[in-house]
């Protein structure tokens, strides 16, 4: 071993050393001479929260995945992290408190109904009448009831024309003139051979004469049948002398027109009957009486011709009747030849029926049609023979015939119970913020003012309460306000105590309003994490009362009215009173209390 | 020897040279869809997102700045106002419309005016970083 040691390196061995510091030397090149640089940093995100609790606030810090820590703390102050470069700021002031304001007082409505027998009850007055106040209030009512029948139909008139003896002619002498007087008008227009025709002008003026001449004897002959009717006179008697004279036919040239009136028809006959509504039915209720009479009791309808019975009554929106035709009546001593008649009217049989609860009534007499015009024509003479009018069945009524719907009204005056209270507080205000690099005080905290919430107010006056919210961050200074508070008017809710007259409640609860809610959208969609949504800096919720005095107080008249129309009324009214037994004091009210407005926050995201 | 004395001094230089301060590394990028489905997967190291949605159909943009999505999730551009959702877990988030579109025309020709949004103009969101 000393033998090695003193022996040295051989040159080999010095060699190898050298190659191998050679290769290090080398590869350590690129190392030595490369500039030193820093490594880079990852961006770190994360959220910060702080929120009252109520005593004291809540402080979370996230980073990008879940929670890290959460603590009750005091006050509250952000730690501003080192490698964080921009940071938003979600600044939530406190809510305001509700209104602790509540008030209680009564006030009256006016509401009527009205009970029809054809009906029943309506409206929303104090209560529908019992079966005894019914009959009680509908006693004595009589009323009256009638139909009319319709009237017999009218006797037809005759229309005719006569004969006027100036106004007749025959037609080969009406035309003859006619071209006379043409060819005369030719003649005359021609100027140049006037004077040639003269000659044959006054040839013609002469014919014309001649012709006006047969005219006057034309009239002359048809004035010995100045009473004929137009046609028959035509036919036989002017015609056959025109032909005679070589005239030609008889022609119109004016007639006359005359009517003669058939008889105006009888007037129908009518059912009048009357009962006592009040009396009602044995072994039935007032009520239940009155809610058939229109459908059972008292009904229109009609019978048989014969009579009427139970049985036989039949309702029919429509009166039967029997029509028959009437035909004109020649006159006794006139003779039928040549004679012109109208139709006479209709005779009518009404069977019309009225059912009440005393029983049926009818009336069947039948009233007659009105007789019709007629004309006997003679060769030389008319006679004109008028109608007549039919026979009426009775007499008119003195009163109008209506339908009779006798009805009570009721009205009534009853309280309104009126809830006051105070409105739910404002919501804090809410705003985002973004700074780019926070810097702190001398441990790189942020100090954080959060308030707790706005006491309610007491009867309209404002707690002196900082409900802001605010940040600073050494220069950096933001805040936002708190809730405001509602003072200015109240909520009313009124309780009709018509309404509950069928069923009276324990209780009229007025639930407080509830407080604006939060402003802040906790919506944590970009985060891994998920956080509850809060409702930081909401207003604080209203007053509500409690109230037990719900008896109802007031009064209410019934007004029986017994619906004719155009006659005297009969019309009865009562008073009737209704008190309660409790009032508006601290014995039977008391009210649900406002709350405080929720507390303000601050979330940091960075 | 002389050669083994500069390989040790460099090393020791190397040893004994003192770290320098970090530095903070931005990416930037954007992101645009006009689209009735896009998914949207947000990059790393990203010091905060702005979001903007806009319909010239409705006149209507938003405008929001984020510092820290971390989530990933589908759009709906065509949808009023643009829909975020994500399959996952089934939350969505709604926009509330907050500006003008030609608040967000003069937004985009300034800081993106390379962007061509006209054939966009049934709806649009544009997220960059």
């Amino acid at each position: 071993m000393k033998q090695m040691l003193n022996r040295g390196f051989s040159l080999v061995e010095v060699m190898l050393i050298f190659l191998i510091c050679s290769l290090i030397l080398a590869a350590s090149v690129p190392f030595i001479t490369r500039k030193s640089r820093a490594i880079p940093s990852k961006i770190s995100h994360g959220m910060y929260r702080c929120y009252s609790n109520g005593t004291n606030f809540t402080e979370e810090y996230y980073n990008s995945y879940s929670m890290v820590s959460s603590n009750n703390v005091a006050e509250c102050k952000f730690k501003i992290p080192a490698s964080a470069t921009v940071f938003k700021i979600d600044l939530i002031g406190a809510g305001a408190g509700g209104h602790e304001y509540y008030k209680v007082e009564d006030s009256e409505e006016s509401i009527s109904g009205q009970y029809h027998i054809s009906g029943g009850f309506s409206g929303k007055a104090y209560q529908r009448p019992s079966d005894v106040e019914l009959k009680k209030y509908f006693s004595g009512l009589r009323v009256k009831l009638c139909q009319y029948a319709p009237n017999a139909q009218a006797g037809q008139s005759l229309k005719y024309s006569r004969f006027s003896p100036g106004n007749f002619n025959c037609r080969g002498i009406v035309n003859q003139i006619s071209a006379n007087n043409k060819q005369i008008s030719a003649l005359r227009s021609d100027k140049k051979f006037f004077e040639s025709n003269k000659t044959q002008i006054k040839a013609l003026e002469s014919a014309n004469i001649k012709l006006a001449e047969a005219s006057k004897m034309v009239a002359e002959y048809a004035s010995k049948y100045e009473n004929s009717m137009q046609n028959d006179f035509l036919t036989n008697e002017l015609s056959n002398y025109c032909a005679s004279q070589g005239w030609g036919e008889g022609i119109v040239i004016a007639s006359e027109s005359r009517t003669i009136k058939g008889g105006s028809g009888g007037k129908g006959g009518y059912i009048d009957v009357s009962f006592d509504i009040g009396e009602g039915k044995p072994n039935q209720s007032f009520e239940s009486y009155l809610s058939g009479l229109l459908t059972k009791d008292y009904l229109k309808g009609r019978c048989p011709a014969a009579g009427c019975s139970e049985a036989s009554f039949q309702q029919a929106s429509t009166v039967a009747t029997t029509q028959s035709a009437g035909t004109y009546a020649i006159p006794e001593g006139v003779s039928d030849t040549g004679i012109y008649a109208g139709k006479s009217g209709a005779d009518v049989e009404y069977l019309a029926a009225i059912k009440t609860p005393d029983g049926i009534v009818t009336h069947t007499a039948p009233s007659t049609g009105g007789e019709a015009a007629a004309l006997q024509v003679y060769t030389s003479s008319i006679n004109e023979l008028p109608g007549a009018a039919g026979e009426s069945a009775t007499s008119q009524l003195a009163i109008s015939c209506n339908e009779i719907k006798p009805y009570i009204s009721i009205s009534t005056n009853i309280n309104i119970k009126e809830h006051y209270t105070g409105h739910g507080g404002g919501a804090g205000d809410y705003k985002t913020v973004y700074s780019y690099g926070l810097s702190g005080d001398e441990d790189n905290n942020c100090r954080i003012k959060i308030s707790h919430g706005g006491s309610p107010a007491q009867f309209g006056v404002e707690p002196e309460e900082d409900l802001s919210t605010s940040i600073v961050c050494g220069d950096y200074h933001n805040s936002v306000n708190g809730g405001s508070y509602k003072l200015s008017s109240v909520n009313k809710k009124s309780y009709h105590l018509v309404q509950y007259l069928s069923s009276i409640p324990d209780m009229f609860k007025t639930l407080p309003e509830s407080g604006e809610g939060s402003k802040y959208n906790t919506n944590m969609f970009w985060l891994k994490y998920k956080v509850p949504a809060m409702n930081i800096g909401a207003g604080g919720n209203g007053s509500g009362i409690i109230d037990k005095c719900t008896e109802p107080h007031g009064t209410y008249n019934y007004t029986l009215n017994n619906g004719y129309r155009g006659s005297s009324k009969y019309n009865k009214s009562e008073n009737f009173n209704f008190n309660r037994n409790c009032t508006n004091d601290s014995t039977f009210v008391s009210n649900i209390p406002a709350t405080k407005g929720q507390g303000g926050g601050v979330v940091i995201v960075w | 020897m002389g050669i083994l004395s500069i390989f040790f001094a460099a090393t020791a230089k190397i040893i004994t040279t003192k770290p320098k301060a970090e530095r903070v590394s931005y990416i930037h990028g954007s992101f645009k869809c006009c689209e009735s489905q896009c998914y949207f997967k947000p990059p790393s190291g990203v010091a905060f997102f702005s979001i903007k949605a806009a319909n010239y159909n409705y006149n209507s943009a938003y405008s929001h700045y984020e510092p820290n999505i971390n989530n990933s999730f589908y759009i709906n551009a065509l949808s009023n106002p643009p829909r975020f959702y994500s399959t996952e877990t089934g939350e969505e988030f709604l926009l509330n419309w907050n500006l003008t579109y030609s608040d967000f025309e003069s937004y985009m020709r300034l800081s993106a005016p390379d962007e061509n949004i006209s054939n966009c103009q049934n709806g649009l969101v544009y997220i960059s970083w």
